[in-house]
């Protein structure tokens, strides 16, 4: 008995270390790799494997081809050729076991994409599991197809993809929406036959759908003007009401983050709702008292609560909104400009310049918190922050903006002075009434940054006070008292 | 006059990205100086046009040598001397090449802390140093990855004889010649012969005392006429003789005589060519089939075109094969041949190969239904051979004499052997 064991163990040893045989294991390759002290080792290593999963391929091993293909993929990811094992995932995915089908399916995500003429002959084979009995199987196929659906795949397939949406398991639907958004993607042409199906997918309760959902409304507003305008006719009352629900639901644990409910959830749909609202005032009526209440709701303390108060103020300012809903949002940003976050300052600099041309008074109000970042430490806040006050300046600020600009010249960073000076003398040149208020902020400007002047600055300068006979001479007693200082220095 | 200093030494890729960088003086950057080629490679696309010496706006001057896929690139602020400059990167390369066979891009990555010491003897501050691979070996052991103690600079590095240390002793005076003649072939599918010449190497070994001076004679033909002696039909004509710095070239250019005291252990005295057409030793035909894009099948011939009394020894012959091949089946009328497809090639190796004699060898490989994507023409890569023939030579060169005198009188006794070998030995197939 025991010699007989001992002939087995040593036969399959044989088999097992033999040269074609195949036997080593994904995590012994993978060691073996990592032991490789060279390039040229590690090709070495990884050829030889290749030949040898080749050699099982050939003799159409199956109790190994999965394993085979758990490597194949490994050195996929090393960037070597694994063409030849593109068929063996189509073995693995007609195979009737769950196990087989799941690394068949991430092998052809992986090892082929759209491109590839055999990808015709795995149509079928997924046209099947979409309409297999257990669900999970439904689920692979539903990835797969998201994943690498090519647009001959997408109108043969998209009948199979509307039912799946109807499906009453949740997972299935929300897999089927997040593949119908590569299909749309891929032929916009068939929009339109998701168009209902979408709509209706709204109505759920599960945030998971409601959120592939929501995300497959907006690849059909970009894929065809009429899915837009069915969506606008159709979503708009849903679309509030999903944000209502969210906005004030109590506590539930798997959507919560710090204490807001579900955010990504309230910021897709305020991207949609943006999309809709677009150039269209009902739509942007109907939204107006829920963008109200959520720009209202969400205190600024917290990192999820301000996300959602930025995608909302994008929203207010890209719809028709009431002008009173636009001071609001405006308003939101200027309390921005306090956060002790640069990010948050970052972003509400620069939607701020985009809400000048909306409504330049509901900005000017907050030229002061501006200013300040004007002076702010950090380098690109201080940027944006000038760039804006450049397009705040009027006939009726240019005087007290400029005074605080020329005052903090003197002590800006070196490599700001050079932008601040430019635009100082922008705006002076600009909107300068009197030639004696223009020579005085002159010459404070090249007293406290000369350096940093640009020449034709200076040439109109010397052709201003030339043509100026009557300041001529206060100018060169200003001059004069500037060189005296320089020298005494 | 004093030589100016380079201020740093970079090799670049073939695209002019650093790969290696050692900065000697503080006022060159990498950054500057990979801009500056990769322009200039921009500019003209092809390296061999462009002067090795060439300047930027910045005031920096740029010599550089292309080995391979490698460049190598000095930068220097000051009034160099381009022609030493330019000498000292070839034996960078050298020097590269004795520790790592091969000079590329993958074998610095595969060696860039041994890179870095060299350059660090190389070149001090800037200036050039030791370029002698043998005296760099004996403190820079390719294989020392601990700290060592600090080792003293071996004599020779500030002796005359610069490639040989004093104080030397065996027990046994030995010294070991061997006559190596590389043939390197090129055939072309129809059977001519492109490219055909061999080269020679008399390699040394040395296992003397003291300072020995040795000397050489051979049958060079020159040699023998100027020593009046006859030459009936023993004297070989012997190109492009290039010998070790220890040879003294005066004496050799005065009578033709060999003289020189050796380094300590391995060298290689001498190398020549010969530009006389060489018939192919060892002939090779490859037929190939194909069916049906599924099944290829490979008829290979070899003949040994040289004397029966010699004979070959660790024949290789090395069939390509595509790159997806399966399920080899071969059969062979000597030797043994296998798959390798880590060089993507069929390997018939035959252990003893007489002259004269004619092998088969059948052989066929499945492939795969699904070829790559990558729709590049199939690539034809030539069949090469590997062989030794011992005791043999292509030029006839005949070592009469190895005297070796020393002034303590020992005696050495002189071992000289003969093999030919494959160099770049290629077929193409048809």
């Amino acid at each position: 008995m025991d010699t007989v064991e001992k002939i087995v163990e040593d036969f399959a040893s044989d088999i097992a270390m033999g040269p074609f045989s195949s036997g080593t294991r994904l995590r012994d390759m993978i060691r073996a790799i990592r032991a490789c002290k060279t390039a040229a080792e590690e090709r070495a290593v990884v050829r030889r494997e290749c030949a040898e999963i080749r050699e099982a391929i050939g003799e159409n091993q199956q109790e190994i081809r999965h394993r085979n293909m758990a490597k194949l993929m490994f050195i996929h990811m090393l960037g070597y050729p694994t063409h030849f094992g593109q068929m063996e995932c189509l073995k693995l995915i007609a195979a009737a076991g769950y196990p087989e089908k799941r690394i068949g399916y991430l092998g052809l995500m992986l090892l082929l994409d759209e491109r590839q003429e055999v990808l015709m002959l795995v149509t079928n084979s997924l046209k099947q599991d979409l309409n297999h009995s257990n669900q999970f199987i439904v689920g692979l196929a539903l990835c797969a197809l998201g994943n690498i659906c090519s647009a001959e795949m997408a109108r043969d397939l998209s009948p199979e993809v509307e039912r799946l949406m109807r499906s009453r398991d949740v997972n299935t639907k929300k897999k089927a929406a997040l593949c119908a958004i590569r299909i749309v993607r891929k032929v916009p042409d068939l929009a339109e036959n998701f168009m209902g199906l979408a709509s209706s997918l709204l109505k759920e309760k599960h945030h998971g759908i409601l959120i592939s959902a929501v995300q497959l409304c907006t690849e059909l507003c970009k894929a065809s003007k009429d899915a837009l305008e069915y969506l606008r006719k159709n979503c708009v009352e849903g679309l509030v009401r999903i944000l209502r629900d969210v906005s004030n639901s109590s506590y539930a644990p798997e959507y919560d983050v710090a204490g807001i409910s579900d955010p990504f959830l309230h910021i897709r749909v305020l991207k949609l709702m943006r999309i809709l609202g677009q150039g269209d005032a009902d739509c942007s009526e109907y939204m107006n008292d829920i963008l109200a209440q959520v720009a209202t709701k969400n205190e600024s303390n917290k990192n999820a609560a301000n996300a959602i108060l930025y995608e909302c103020v994008q929203t207010i300012m890209g719809i028709e909104a009431t002008s009173g809903l636009r001071v609001l949002a405006i308003n939101i940003l200027g309390r921005f400009l306090s956060n002790r976050d640069n990010n948050i300052r970052y972003v509400a600099l620069n939607m701020l310049m985009r809400a000048i041309t909306v409504d330049t008074q509901a900005v000017q109000r907050h030229r002061t918190t501006i200013l300040e970042c004007v002076k702010d430490a950090d380098a690109s806040i201080r940027k944006r922050a000038l760039e804006l006050v450049f397009l705040l300046v009027n006939d009726t600020n240019v005087k007290p903006l400029t005074k605080e600009l020329v005052d903090y010249l003197d002590s800006a960073d070196p490599d700001f002075k050079e932008d601040l000076t430019a635009k100082i003398c922008s705006i002076v040149e600009k909107f300068s009434q009197e030639k004696l208020w223009y020579l005085d902020q002159m010459f404070k400007v090249l007293s406290l940054a000369g350096n940093h002047v640009k020449d034709d600055v200076w040439h109109a300068l010397v052709v201003v006070i030339s043509n100026a006979s009557e300041l001529q001479g206060y100018s060169v007693r200003l001059l004069y008292m500037a060189l005296q200082a320089f020298v005494d220095q | 006059m004093a030589a100016g200093a380079v201020s740093a030494l970079f090799l670049l890729d073939i695209k002019g990205r650093v790969l290696v960088w050692r900065d000697y003086r503080g006022d060159v950057s990498a950054l500057q100086a990979e801009r500056f080629f990769t322009k200039l490679l921009d500019k003209e696309s092809d390296a061999e046009v462009l002067s090795p010496v060439v300047h930027d706006d910045a005031g920096v001057s740029y010599m550089f040598i292309q080995h391979n896929n490698v460049f190598l690139l000095t930068a220097s602020r000051q009034n160099c001397n381009a022609a030493s400059i330019l000498l000292f990167l070839h034996r960078v390369v050298d020097v590269f090449k004795h520790y790592f066979e091969e000079l590329e891009e993958e074998s610095l990555r595969d060696n860039f802390v041994v890179v870095y010491e060299l350059l660090d003897e190389m070149m001090d501050f800037g200036y050039p140093q030791y370029t002698e691979a043998m005296i760099l070996s004996e403190f820079i052991k390719t294989d020392a990855y601990r700290m060592e103690v600090t080792q003293r600079p071996p004599m020779a590095v500030t002796n005359a004889v610069s490639w040989r240390s004093e104080g030397i002793r065996y027990k046994k005076n030995e010294v070991f010649l061997d006559v190596v003649e590389s043939v390197n072939i090129l055939v072309n599918s129809n059977g001519q012969i492109v490219r055909s010449d061999v080269i020679g190497e008399l390699k040394m070994r040395t296992f003397l005392s003291g300072m020995p001076e040795c000397k050489l004679g051979l049958n060079d033909r020159v040699l023998l006429e100027a020593q009046g002696r006859t030459t009936k039909g023993k004297a070989i004509d012997l190109d492009d003789i290039k010998f070790h710095q220890c040879v003294r070239l005066a004496r050799f250019e005065n009578d033709r005589t060999i003289s020189f005291i050796p380094p300590d252990g391995s060298f290689d005295l001498m190398t020549y060519r010969l530009s006389t057409q060489v018939k192919p030793l060892i002939w090779v035909e490859a037929q190939v089939e194909k069916h049906s894009r599924s099944r290829i099948q490979i008829t290979v011939k070899t003949r040994s075109q040289f004397k029966e009394r010699s004979t070959a020894t660790n024949v290789e012959i090395e069939v390509p094969v595509p790159e997806d091949s399966t399920n080899p089946n071969i059969r062979t009328s000597m030797g043994s041949a296998a798959y390798a497809p880590e060089r993507d090639a069929m390997v018939w190796k035959i252990k003893s190969f007489p002259g004269g004699k004619e092998y088969m060898c059948r052989a066929e490989f499945s492939l795969p239904s699904i070829t790559s994507e990558d729709g590049m023409p199939e690539k034809k890569a030539p069949i090469r051979v590997k062989f030794e023939i011992p005791y043999f030579t292509v030029s006839g060169i005949q070592v009469r004499y190895l005297k070796i005198i020393e002034k303590s009188g020992y005696q050495a006794l002189p071992w000289v052997r003969y093999i030919t070998m494959a160099g770049e030995y290629e077929l193409r197939l048809i």
